[in-house]
């Protein structure tokens, strides 16, 4: 073997060489002191470097790394992950839309489209005026309970008045327990 | 650090990591107190200024955590860290609008046609041994040009394998390691000059 380069010297000094190559460099250092001269500088200051000193933070270093963190919400996650999920799905819609194209099925997703936009526009008004009827009947249920309130409270002294409201109370709340049972036992047979 | 211990860290950095994420903060303590030192080095070495090393090691630590949900597990942890730091030392630098020199800047590579430097005699060896004192050796360290130094810096000072410096640094095993050849060849030429 001719002599080390100092690529190879510190190749072999880091453990950087396979083991066979490594065993003739070992053989080669044996007889070759102008090597072995150049392997022990090169030694030497890699020692060197491994003896310098290394800095070291003050103690209360990483506590005011710490407090200076900012602050990593989860919400921030989620917001990245909806808007991930918002782009998903409007990449999805217009691979789609130019699938639905290509395929000329244009027209029946259309339709389809709009059936499911009718139905939903529909079962909204529907919400809407149960919502709207409702509201009238309660309307008109306290008017009439106030009616009669007045009345009762007109005609009878406040004790008897009284009694006959929570009499009401308690006769409704039993006509429909009654009802329900009634339904449920129809709904067995 | 052999194979084994080595994998252990990385699950261990990893894992830290996962439960920052779920949102146990504390977790991160356990980063900062184990890079905190060889980011500071890291900077001191490359800026020679203490205070200002340590600013930016914070920096380093506040931006990877910011973007720690951005961080891939395939990748070792300690390198994205580090890259983090490199891309914060360039801006540094590009601020304080110091010359750059560009790491795919021509350079020659080839560590078989090393740079001319005296040669000693046999018996000098143990005089060269004794100019090796720290002094001369940090002073050597940061006389060397800076694409040059950060290499040797990560190899030497933080000891990362050629592999992991060439993914910081995104270039080829090869050049990564002629340079810190280049590096340490040039530290010792300036030793003996002293």
């Amino acid at each position: 073997m001719s002599c080390l380069r100092p690529g190879e010297i510190y190749d072999y000094l880091e453990k950087e060489m396979a083991g066979d190559q490594r065993a003739k460099v070992e053989e080669h250092l044996k007889s070759c002191s102008r090597c072995q001269e150049a392997l022990l500088r090169r030694q030497a200051l890699l020692e060197g470097l491994n003896r310098l000193p290394r800095l070291e933070p003050p103690q209360e270093f990483a506590r005011q790394v710490m407090s200076g963190l900012p602050e990593l919400s989860p919400k921030k996650i989620w917001v990245v992950a909806a808007a991930g999920g918002l782009y998903l799905l409007f990449n999805l819609t217009i691979v789609f839309w130019v699938l639905a194209t290509r395929l000329k099925v244009m027209s029946w997703t259309w339709e389809i489209l709009k059936h499911i936009f009718t139905l939903a526009l529909d079962i909204s008004r529907l919400i809407f005026l149960g919502f709207k009827y409702l509201q009238a009947l309660v309307k008109s249920f306290s008017l009439s309970g106030k009616v009669i309130i007045n009345f009762l409270a007109n005609l009878l002294p406040p004790a008897v008045t009284l009694a006959l409201f929570l009499l009401g109370i308690f006769l409704s709340i039993a006509m429909a327990f009654c009802l329900i049972k009634n339904l449920k036992l129809s709904e067995r047979s | 650090m052999n194979k084994k211990n080595h994998k252990m860290v990385e699950n261990e950095d990893k894992s830290y990591v996962r439960r920052c994420l779920r949102g146990e903060r504390q977790a991160f303590e356990f980063i900062v107190r184990k890079y905190q030192t060889p980011l500071l080095n890291y900077f001191f070495r490359m800026i020679q200024e203490r205070e200002l090393s340590l600013e930016m090691t914070q920096e380093v630590f506040l931006r990877a955590y910011a973007n720690l949900h951005t961080y891939k597990e395939n990748f070792q942890f300690s390198t994205w860290l580090f890259r983090i730091a490199s891309n914060l030392l360039i801006d540094y630098w590009r601020k304080k609008k110091l010359p750059l020199v560009f790491l795919d800047a021509q350079v020659d590579d080839d560590q078989h046609a090393p740079l001319q430097l005296p040669d000693l005699e046999p018996s000098a060896a143990e005089q060269y041994e004794r100019k090796i004192t720290m002094e001369n050796l940090s002073r050597a360290i940061s006389r060397l040009p800076e694409n040059l130094r950060e290499l040797f810096i990560l190899r030497h000072i933080n000891d990362f394998s050629y592999e992991e410096i060439a993914r910081i640094k995104n270039l080829p095993v090869g050049t990564v390691k002629n340079r810190v050849f280049q590096a340490k060849e040039l530290i010792r030429a300036l030793l003996e000059e002293t």
